[in-house]
């Protein structure tokens, strides 16, 4: 046996793991004064680990250990809280600002825009139409209805009233009417700003929320 | 895997204050008795315990139920123990009570082997100390050494068997050993 397999089977005694071949260790230790002296110091060893105790901790060790672990839970409670909360109110303030650009938005003039429909049905728009979109094609509208009604009335005219030469008044042209449309429509561009300034608070709390929300959620 | 294990750690995340206790005072001695030492300061080690417990119950979902829960609890420990020496490192050095640790006198030089054996593992590579530490004190095998470690096997064999081999050398040279037995090396 050499030294190198005699202290592969010291380290496999200190391991505590039976000696695969008794005798032929304590045989080699016997000729080898190095091996010997190993073998007496790992005695020595396997004697103080015996001794060695493991260190008791300080007797209130458990109840602060306990103390800390239940004062962790609660804060983690409270923050889980506190983030429902946050995640309540940045739904609550989407909600009411939502809530409040349907109600503050201007209703389209729908009979006039049925009646255009049966009369000329209008192109399917591809996005939804801009407020002055929507002043002009009123305007449209009105002109054209007017100008049908007119031409109704003249025409049961001619019928109840015999036909005499009568120089009828043109219907000013549709361009005319745009004019005093811009009126109207620079009103409701005001009332569109005003809108927007009084949902600004609503806005700017909502992100507010959000980025706090965020700012208290943890990094994983 | 132990069934108590589960049954523990289920009660305790159902949030059972009686659970809590019940693995706090199951680890505590083992904990507290690896960061003791690992890092040869009660006061420390004191700390270092309370803060493996917080993550211990912090990470308690992450435990591998197919696994013992020793060896995971030990490897949380070990690391806070390498953090904590880091962060000592940068500190002023600090009082060492490790000698506290013995506390009843023993007979003949019983006291004074112990006493070397201390200042061997404290002298060891902190890897060397981990595994002989975990080995020989607290018991665990070979594999749950690994897994607290998060090395090979191979590796843990390695580094024990390089530890022992410091300890003795150091109980020799400090003549712990009788004198009969002479002052040499292994020859190969």
């Amino acid at each position: 046996m050499s030294c190198s397999e005699f202290q592969h089977l010291l380290q496999q005694r200190l391991d505590g793991e039976p000696q695969p071949q008794p005798g032929v260790a304590e045989r080699h230790a016997a000729q080898c004064s190095a091996c010997r002296a190993l073998e007496a110091a790992a005695e020595r060893l396997e004697e103080g680990l015996r001794l060695l105790r493991p260190p008791a901790p300080s007797e209130d060790l458990t109840r602060r250990i306990v103390a800390g672990v239940f004062a962790e839970r609660r804060r983690r409670n409270q923050l889980r809280y506190r983030r429902l909360a946050l995640v309540g109110a940045v739904a609550a303030s989407l909600l009411l600002a939502v809530f409040l650009g349907r109600a503050w938005r201007p209703d389209a003039p729908e009979p006039v825009a049925k009646d255009v429909k049966q009369s000329a049905p209008p192109a399917v728009p591809a996005r939804d139409p801009s407020l002055d979109e929507s002043v002009q094609e009123a305007g449209s509208a009105l002109v054209s209805l007017m100008n049908r009604t007119a031409d109704q009335a003249v025409e049961q005219g001619r019928v109840l009233i015999p036909p005499v030469q009568v120089a009828m008044p043109a219907l000013p042209a549709a361009d005319a009417w745009q004019a005093p449309l811009e009126q109207p429509a620079a009103s409701l561009r005001t009332a569109r700003q005003g809108v927007a300034a009084g949902l600004e608070p609503v806005t700017n709390s909502a992100m507010r929320a959000v980025n706090l929300f965020w700012r208290e959620v943890p990094r994983l | 895997m132990s069934t108590e294990d589960a049954t523990l750690v289920r009660r305790c995340l159902r949030g059972d204050a009686e659970a809590v206790r019940a693995l706090v005072d199951q680890f505590q001695v083992a904990v507290f008795g690896l960061c003791l030492r690992l890092l040869t300061n009660r006061h420390d080690a004191e700390d270092v315990t309370q803060e493996v417990f917080l993550r211990v119950f912090r990470s308690l979902r992450r435990w591998d139920s197919s696994r013992p829960l020793k060896p995971w609890i030990m490897g949380i420990a070990v690391n806070r123990c390498r953090t904590w020496l880091v962060q000592r490192a940068r500190r002023p050095e600090l009082a060492d009570y490790l000698h506290e640790v013995v506390a009843a006198p023993l007979p003949d030089d019983s006291a004074e082997l112990v006493q070397e054996i201390q200042a061997a593992l404290k002298g060891l590579r902190p890897e060397f100390r981990q595994v002989f530490v975990l080995f020989h004190e607290q018991g665990l095998p070979y594999e749950d050494i690994a897994q607290a470690l998060g090395c090979p096997l191979g590796t843990v064999k390695t580094w024990l068997h390089r530890a022992r081999l410091e300890v003795l050398e150091r109980l020799r040279q400090r003549g712990m050993v009788p004198s009969e037995f002479g002052d040499g090396k292994p020859k190969d």
